[in-house]
C-alpha cells in the first residue's frame, strides 16, 4: 500500500507540514520554528504561536507539497494534530486541514500528539515493534504507555506534578542558565560528576508507577541554600558547584525515567522500550536507556533527532494507520487541550 | 499595616499531604468568580496546593504544573482556570493579549507566581503566600487584597476556612516568627 498523506502539526511552537507515503518513507518534511518569536518571552506565547501558524501554515504547505513533486490531486488524505496542545495553535492547524479536505474531497484524519511521537520511534525499525512500552517525554509531557499497535495506547504512568523537561527549565533558571533548560543545564552537566550530589529519586509509595520532579526541583533548591530550607537562595554567580548540581540533577532525572521505565517493562512482561519527544535527544538518557537494555536483555528505541521534536512526519505516518483502520474525520473535528 | 492586609489567616502544613487538605477545604467554599493569587518560591507548594483547591471544587483530573501551557482549565462544580507567571514576560504577554479575559471568569481562576503579575488581577482577589518553614513544612497566610463587592464573601471564604480549624493565628497577625 501506497497512500501518500499530507500532514500537518501546529500543537505547540512549531509549525510543520510533510508528505508520507505508505506510512513510513518520507517524501517532504518542512518544519519552521518560532523559537525566535517567543525567545523574548522566555517560552511559548500561546497567542503569538497561534498567529505565527495562521501566518506561516499555507505557505509550508504548499512547500512539503512542493518538495514531495505533488499536488493536493494526488493525496489520499489529510491528517492533522488534534490534541493536546495549545488550543490556539491546534485550531490553525485543524482549520487549514479541514479546509484542504474539503477543498478536494480527501477524507480527513484527526491524530493525537503524543500517540504520533510515539509512532515516531517505530518509524525507523525495520519490524513492527509491538507490543511495547513507550515512555514519552518532552517539556510539557512525562508519560508511560503500552502500546499493543500503532492505534492501541494504554496509559501506565504519567508525572503527578512537572514535565521532565520543565523540570530541566526550572533548573536551569535556578543555575542561571538560558531557556530552554534541556540543552543548557546537559551542556553544563558534561563538565560536572553525575555522583557528586544525592539528589533524590522519587519512587512511587505504593508499589505503583508514576513519575515526580517537583521533589527533585526542591531538594536542588535546598542544596543551593546550603541546606537550609529558610536560607535565601544564592544568585548563580555565587554558586560554587553549578557543573556538579547540573551533573547530579540530570543524572537523578535520568535514573527516574529509566528506573520507571524498566520497572514498567517487567511488569508488562513487555521486550521493547520506545523513547519519544524532545528529552529523547538528551545524550545521557539515551546512553542509561541502552546500557540498561543490553543489562536486562530489552532492546531500546529512539527515533533520530529530528523526528523526537515537533514534526509532521510523525503526524502523517500515524494518520496513514488511521486511515487504513477506516477512522477518518468528519467536519465536526474539534481540537482539544488535553 | 495596608489596610487590604487587615485580615491575614496563617495556617501551618506539616507535610505537602496538609497542603493539599488544606487547599481542599478553600476550594470546598470557594465561590464562582474568585481569583486566588499564590505567592511563594520553588518547590512551595503551589501546585499541590492548588491540586487541593481542584479537589475541593470537585475536580476529579489530577493538576499538574501549568507552566508549558500557561494555562490549563478543568471542569468541576466550578470551572478552574489555572494560570502560571512564572516566565513572566510570556504571562503579560499572554494577558495583554485576551488571557486576562480568563480571570474574570465565572469559575475560579487560580495564578501561580502571581506577585508578577500583580497589576492584571482584578481586585478584590484571595492572595495566599506559601513560606518554605523546613524541609515539608510550610505556612501559608491567606488574605484578601482590595476592597470591593465581592470582599465580604471572600472574608467570609477565610472565616469559613478558620472555623475548620488549623488557624495558627487570627486578625492582622500579619505572619509568623
Amino acid at each position: 500500500m501506497s497512500e501518500r498523506i499530507l500532514g500537518i502539526e501546529t500543537s505547540c511552537d512549531e509549525t510543520a507540514a510533510a508528505v508520507v507515503r505508505g506510512g513510513r518513507e518520507v517524501l517532504s518534511s518542512v518544519v519552521h520554528s518560532q523559537i525566535d518569536e517567543h525567545a523574548e518571552y522566555g517560552g511559548v506565547v500561546p497567542e503569538i504561536a497561534g498567529r505565527s501558524h495562521l501566518r506561516e501554515l499555507t505557505g509550508i504547505a504548499d512547500r512539503a507539497l512542493e518538495e514531495a513533486g505533488l499536488g493536493l490531486e494526488d493525496l489520499d488524505a489529510v491528517a492533522v494534530t488534534t490534541r493536546p496542545g495549545l488550543i490556539g495553535s491546534l485550531l490553525v492547524g485543524v482549520s487549514t486541514a479541514k479546509g484542504l479536505a474539503y477543498g478536494t474531497g480527501l477524507p480527513l484524519v484527526g491524530v493525537h500528539h503524543i500517540e504520533a511521537h510515539v509512532y515516531a520511534a517505530t518509524m525507523e525499525c525495520e519490524s513492527a515493534p509491538y507490543p511495547c512500552i513507550a515512555l514519552v517525554v518532552s517539556g510539557g509531557h512525562t508519560a508511560l504507555y503500552r502500546a499493543e499497535s500503532p492505534l492501541e495506547h494504554t496509559l501506565l504512568a504519567s508525572t503527578l506534578d512537572d514535565a521532565a523537561g520543565e523540570a530541566f527549565d526550572k533548573v536551569a533558571w535556578l543555575l542561571g542558565l538560558p531557556y530552554p533548560g534541556g540543552p543548557s543545564v546537559s551542556a553544563l552537566a558534561r563538565e560536572g560528576r553525575p555522583d557528586a550530589i544525592a539528589f533524590p529519586r522519587y519512587r512511587a509509595a505504593d508499589g505503583g508507577g508514576g513519575f515526580s520532579f517537583s521533589g527533585l526541583k526542591t531538594a536542588v533548591l535546598y542544596h543551593l541554600r546550603g541546606g537550609d530550607a529558610l536560607a535565601p537562595t544564592p544568585p548563580p554567580e555565587r554558586i560554587t558547584d553549578r557543573a556538579d548540581v547540573a551533573a547530579s540533577f540530570e543524572q537523578a532525572v535520568v535514573d527516574s525515567l529509566v528506573d520507571e521505565t524498566f520497572r514498567a517493562a517487567g511488569r508488562e512482561e513487555l521486550d521493547t522500550i520506545l523513547v519519544a519527544g524532545g528529552v529523547a535527544c538528551n545524550r545521557r538518557l539515551r546512553e542509561e536507556m541502552t546500557r540498561r537494555g543490553s543489562e536486562d536483555g530489552r532492546t531500546v528505541v529512539f527515533p533520530s533527532p529530528a523526528y523526537c521534536t515537533d514534526n509532521a512526519v510523525m503526524i502523517a505516518g500515524l494518520g496513514t494507520e488511521l486511515l487504513r483502520a477506516g477512522r477518518t474525520c468528519g467536519w465536526d473535528l474539534d481540537a482539544s487541550p488535553r | 499595616m495596608a489596610p487590604e492586609d487587615d485580615l491575614v489567616r496563617t495556617f501551618l502544613c506539616r507535610s505537602p499531604e496538609e497542603t493539599r487538605v488544606l487547599g481542599r477545604s478553600l476550594g470546598a467554599v470557594l465561590e464562582g468568580g474568585t481569583v486566588l493569587a499564590l505567592h511563594g518560591d520553588l518547590g512551595s507548594g503551589k501546585t499541590c496546593f492548588t491540586g487541593g483547591v481542584a479537589l475541593g471544587l470537585g475536580i476529579e483530573d489530577p493538576v499538574t504544573s501549568p507552566t508549558f501551557a500557561l494555562l490549563a482549565t478543568y471542569e468541576g462544580r466550578l470551572p478552574l482556570q489555572h494560570f502560571d507567571a512564572w516566565m513572566e514576560g510570556r504571562e503579560r504577554a499572554f494577558l495583554a493579549d485576551g488571557g486576562a479575559d480568563c480571570l474574570a471568569g465565572e469559575g475560579v481562576a487560580v495564578v501561580e507566581w502571581a506577585e508578577r503579575v500583580e497589576e492584571w488581577l482584578p481586585r478584590p482577589y484571595l492572595r495566599a503566600v506559601l513560606e518554605h518553614r523546613g524541609e515539608t513544612e510550610r505556612a501559608v497566610r491567606l488574605s484578601v487584597v482590595g476592597e470591593g463587592a465581592r470582599g465580604a464573601s471572600l472574608r467570609a471564604c477565610l472565616a469559613a476556612l478558620e472555623a475548620r480549624g488549623g488557624a495558627l493565628e487570627g486578625p492582622a497577625a500579619g505572619g509568623i516568627p
